[in-house]
Formats: C-alpha cells, sequence, structure tokens
C-alpha cells in the first residue's frame, strides 16, 4: 500500500514535469485555439482552462511516433468543439461588443491599438465562418503546413488550401469593404 | 497586409512565455474533477437504486402485476441508463485526441443515438403513465373510506405521481429540444469537413 502510494506519487510528479513542459513550449498557441471559438470574454477564458485539462488528460496517450504539435492541437480544438456544441449561438451583448471594437478601430490614433482592433475584427470575421474554414485558417496562421494542418483535421491538404483560400478571400473582401 | 505579417500579429497575442505557473492548477483541477466526476457517478448508481428501491416498495404494498411491470420498467431503464452513460464515457474519454472531423463525425453519431434513447424514454414514460394512473384510480376507489377518511394520503399519493411525470416529462422535453439544437450544430460543422466535387 505505501510503496503504492510512493510510485502513484512519483508517476503523478513525472507527469505534472511532462505538462509543464508541454504547455511552456505549446502553450501559448493551444490558449489561441480558443480565439476561434469564442469571442473575449468568460467563454474564451473558459475554453483555455479546458483546453490546458484536455491536455492534461490526453497527455499519457500521446504516441511519441506522431507529432506532439499535431496531436495538441487535436486535441485542443476538439475540447473546444465538445464545450460549443452545447452553446446557443452568440448573444446579443458579443456582437454589441464586436460593434463596439469596431467603431473604437476607425477612430483609434495608435497604431498598437489599431493592431490589437484589427485583430478582433479578425476574431470576429472568424467566428463567422464555418467550424472547419475557422480551424484551417487559424491553423495556418499559428505557422503550420498544409500536410500538418490536414493531420490535425482529418482532411485532404488540398482540401485545406481551399479552405484556407476561401477565409484569406474573405478576410480580403470584408477588410476591402471597410476601408472604402 | 500579407499573410505572413498577419500571422505573425496573430502568433504575438498570447505570446509571453507560458511560465510554470499559468498552466500548474491544471492537475490538481483535473483531479478535483475526477473526484466530481466520481461522486456523480455514486450519485448515479443511488439514484438508481433509489427508483428501483421505489418501485419494490410499491410491489411489497399492493403485488399487483401493475406493481410488477413497473419495478421491471425502472429496473430496465436505470440499467440502460447507466450502461450508454458509462459506454458514452469511454467512448469520448478514447477519441478526445483523434482528428477532428472524426471527432465531431462521432459525436454526431452519439448525439443522435441519445436523441433516440430520448424518444424511446418518453414512450417508455407514457406508457408507465397508462399503467399507473389508471392503477392509482383503481386503488383509490377501492379503498374510498380510507382516503374519504383522510383526504391528504390521496391527494399527496396521486399529486405526487403527478408531479413526478409532469417533471420526467418536461425534463425530457427539454433535452430533447438541445439535443436536436446540438445535432443541428454538428450536422453543418460534419458537413464542412466534406471535399467538395
Amino acid at each position: 500500500m505505501f510503496w503504492a502510494a510512493i510510485l502513484t506519487w512519483r508517476e503523478d510528479r513525472r507527469r505534472e514535469a511532462e505538462f509543464e513542459r508541454v504547455m511552456g513550449e505549446h502553450g501559448a498557441a493551444l490558449a489561441r485555439v480558443s480565439v476561434a471559438y469564442a469571442p473575449a470574454g468568460s467563454l474564451r477564458e473558459d475554453l483555455e482552462q479546458e483546453i490546458a485539462l484536455g491536455v492534461w488528460e490526453a497527455l499519457p496517450r500521446w504516441n511519441e511516433t506522431a507529432s506532439l504539435k499535431t496531436f495538441l492541437f487535436r486535441v485542443a480544438h476538439n475540447r473546444c468543439i465538445d464545450v460549443m456544441r452545447k452553446q446557443r449561438p452568440e448573444t446579443s451583448l458579443d456582437a454589441a461588443r464586436r460593434r463596439d471594437g469596431e467603431v473604437a478601430f476607425a477612430t483609434s490614433p495608435s497604431r498598437r491599438l489599431a493592431a490589437r482592433q484589427l485583430l478582433t475584427q479578425i476574431e470576429a470575421l472568424v467566428l463567422e465562418l464555418p467550424l472547419a474554414q475557422r480551424q484551417a485558417f487559424t491553423l495556418s496562421l499559428e505557422g503550420l503546413t498544409y500536410e500538418e494542418i490536414a493531420e490535425v483535421m482529418g482532411v485532404t491538404s488540398n482540401h485545406v488550401g481551399v479552405l484556407v483560400y476561401r477565409t484569406r478571400a474573405a478576410v480580403r473582401e470584408a477588410f476591402g469593404e471597410e476601408r472604402s | 497586409m500579407t499573410q505572413d505579417e498577419l500571422a505573425q500579429m496573430w502568433q504575438e497575442q498570447g505570446s509571453e512565455p507560458s511560465t510554470e505557473d499559468d498552466f500548474s492548477w491544471a492537475p490538481r483541477t483535473w483531479r478535483r474533477r475526477r473526484r466530481k466526476r466520481r461522486l456523480g457517478l455514486v450519485g448515479e448508481v443511488l439514484g438508481g437504486t433509489g427508483a428501483i428501491g421505489v418501485a419494490v416498495w410499491f410491489l411489497i404494498q399492493s403485488p399487483t402485476a401493475v406493481t410488477g411491470a413497473l419495478l421491471a420498467i425502472v429496473t430496465l431503464v436505470v440499467l440502460l441508463s447507466f450502461g450508454a452513460n458509462l459506454r458514452m464515457v469511454l467512448a469520448m474519454s478514447r477519441a478526445a485526441s483523434a482528428r477532428t472531423s472524426s471527432y465531431v463525425a462521432r459525436l454526431l453519431d452519439e448525439a443522435e443515438i441519445e436523441l433516440r434513447a430520448q424518444q424511446w424514454m418518453t414512450r417508455i414514460v407514457w406508457f408507465s403513465a397508462l399503467l399507473i394512473f389508471p392503477w392509482a384510480a383503481f386503488t383509490v376507489w377501492h379503498r374510498l373510506d380510507v382516503y374519504l377518511a383522510e383526504p391528504w394520503r390521496g391527494a399527496l399519493g396521486v399529486g405526487g405521481i403527478v408531479v413526478i411525470f409532469a417533471g420526467l416529462n418536461w425534463q425530457l422535453h427539454q433535452a430533447k429540444e438541445k439535443l436536436e439544437d446540438e445535432i443541428e450544430r454538428l450536422r453543418v460543422w460534419s458537413d464542412g469537413f466534406e471535399e467538395e466535387p
């Protein structure tokens, strides 16, 4: 009994150290996955926590022959999908928050603030996209290749190309309209 | 703005290095959740045992074919619901790191199975109501003198049954609406992964 407790404790410490190492390396990118699912606010924070918990749970099942990065992104996206499937479509409060962001962008003199608000607009646009497009686009922004994105999503890399192209076109169209 | 500039800007948000403290709560939270899940499991077992216990009590109080059928139905529903929940938890835990398109397809399958189970559950509730209400009316009529002497017994018994069935029906209706919403959302998501010809 005593030795079993010691072994469990040692196993837990080893697992925690591995988790901390992985989150130290990929934590910020994994937290950004939540941006594709919820506007800034408490729901996005909940998603970030869910992602961390999902990684903690799934990490022992990682097969070292597979890429850790694609494994982690799969876990993160699946965890977000699991939470969001139960959510009702966004509230009017979220829509109002986004509109406020757009107005501030148009009037802000600060370049840094403008960049932040441009991102807010892009995030808002991403949230309007179909799920597969959202995933493909945000993963491409994380620097994953089409092959890696295809590995996360379970589609062909050609299809990833189509999804990313469509999203870029939507972004260009939205910002083109904004400027005019 | 080029794709590279956009990607750089994107990666800059929340790019400050994650310290150990940032996520150190996760193992503790997970352990707390696991304990909560175990408590939930114990609650489910106790709830199921309680429901079977009430049906056994009915059978002991009034050993008829109706109360016998009620015990059989309650036991069957409790066992099926317990088995189905356990199967789903295990299946979804194994699928946690599946490719996202497979995960969505899996969730859709599970939600459709759950919806069919809900529909069966609603039928079983109505069938049980068809058994119980005539039985309750017969019991009241059969022991009319007792219930006239102490009307609160009849009010409590029949009222209790009405409240339980109304509550079950309402809960099943709400759950069905939520599941239908969820299935609709999952179908749209799943279609998005399909490659166009």
